[in-house]
């Protein structure tokens, strides 16, 4: 279900968004939600679910290639 | 500069031009993490009040005249050359000792990770002569054709930013861990080509271990998907051992600024996070192997950010080691 949501044409636009930088699946529950990434705090609304799967939002920042 | 002045100027500087790096704010989080969080806020990790890192420390260094400078220690590269140095500069009229001290870490365990290994193994420092690079030592392979053992890291470790060639030297351990105490270890054979725009590829580069090297390989680990929420660990050279969970899979697209090439993207990642208030990676952990539990090779380390994940100590994007092998033609 995660991963048919993660395919939606919903997250799909969500994901060309400048602040959004990669969409995962996580555990969540009994079940799975969609891990949103973003680079900056988002200036618009999420659902709360898409397609009955919940939206977890993570503010990560930049990432960095982890070599010295 | 006299001490005194050193130090009344290492004050000032903490109270302005540091200080106006710090979040003046807490960042507002829209909602909560399902993770447990009890607050919709989330502290930005980097700059607290002791400029934690990554960060710039001052200190107060001897100059090579009589006198004292100004001594400024960063652990990112990139503030080597950044706004806030050019000012502490200024301010200094130039009577700065600036050095790149790497991310500090609370001592993870051995510090062997950083040492000359012999025989050499997972999680040890290493890196490219030619490039002169510092990451870790994923695990050793064995070429698909047959072949000799090979070893296995990050390509940007092993190739640099696509500038390796094959037959670079790989040195043990990498190039700002030697003291002088390198060994060439092994021969890039093989790296894949970040600057290709294609998200099937990974951040992975083989290379081939010089006859006589000695290698204690871990003996029977498949390489396996990676599932949510399980616990993982790893060896590397920056953070040493730590375990955490993966957070997430099938992560991306994401986009990952690489020196010289540009924003590169990836796809189908995993996302793993650390335990307790510890990061699971940093800076230089590049090529390390995570281990799920059981014990399996479920991805190559890559890229890491400085926040994020549940205990708001950034996350770890893993390329999935099967993928990895069949990129690099290895098993």
């Amino acid at each position: 279900m995660a991963r048919h949501a993660k395919r939606s044409p919903a997250i799909r636009s969500l994901a060309q968004r400048r602040q959004v930088n990669g969409i995962g699946i996580t555990k969540y529950a009994d079940g799975y939600a969609l891990k949103v990434n973003l680079v900056e705090p988002l200036s618009v609304e999420l659902p709360n679910e898409i397609d009955g799967v919940p939206i977890a939002v993570d503010l990560v920042g930049p990432t960095f290639p982890a070599s010295s | 500069m006299n001490f005194e002045s050193v130090r009344a100027l290492k004050e000032e500087l903490l109270q302005t031009t540091l200080e106006s790096r710090r979040p003046s704010r807490r960042v507002q989080l829209r909602r909560s993490l399902p993770w447990g969080l009890e607050s919709e806020e989330l502290s930005p990790v980097g700059m607290g009040a002791k400029l934690a890192s990554p960060g710039i420390a001052l200190g107060i260094a001897k100059s090579e005249k009589n006198g004292y400078r100004l001594a400024v220690r960063v652990q990112d590269r990139r503030d080597l050359r950044g706004p806030a140095v050019e000012t502490i500069n200024d301010a200094a009229a130039g009577e700065i000792d600036l050095r790149y001290t790497g991310p500090t870490m609370p001592a993870a365990g051995g510090q062997w990770h950083r040492d000359r290994c012999d025989p050499i193994r997972a999680g040890a420092s290493l890196g490219s002569q030619p490039q002169r690079t510092t990451g870790t030592l994923g695990c050793f392979v064995e070429p698909a054709g047959g072949g000799d053992l090979a070893l296995l890291s990050a390509a940007h470790v092993l190739a640099g930013w696509d500038r390796g060639k094959p037959g670079d030297e790989i040195i043990q351990p990498g190039w700002d861990d030697r003291n002088g105490g390198d060994v060439p270890v092994a021969e890039l054979s093989d790296a894949v080509k970040l600057g290709s725009p294609s998200l099937e590829d990974d951040d992975c580069a083989v290379a081939q271990l010089r006859p006589g090297v000695d290698a204690d390989p871990v003996p029977g680990l498949a390489a396996a998907a990676a599932e949510a929420d399980e616990p993982v660990r790893k060896d590397g050279r920056t953070t040493g051992h730590t375990e955490g969970r993966v957070l997430a899979v099938e992560v991306g697209p994401l986009e990952v600024p690489y020196p010289k090439l540009g924003r590169l993207r990836f796809d189908n990642l995993v996302e793993v996070d650390g335990q307790e208030d510890l990061p699971f990676a940093a800076q230089g952990d590049s090529g390390s192997v995570v281990l799920g539990a059981p014990p399996r090779a479920l991805g190559l380390l890559f890229a890491v950010t400085g926040r994020g994940g549940r205990n708001g100590r950034g996350v770890s994007y893993l390329a999935p080691l099967p993928r990895v092998l069949q990129t690099s033609k290895s098993s």
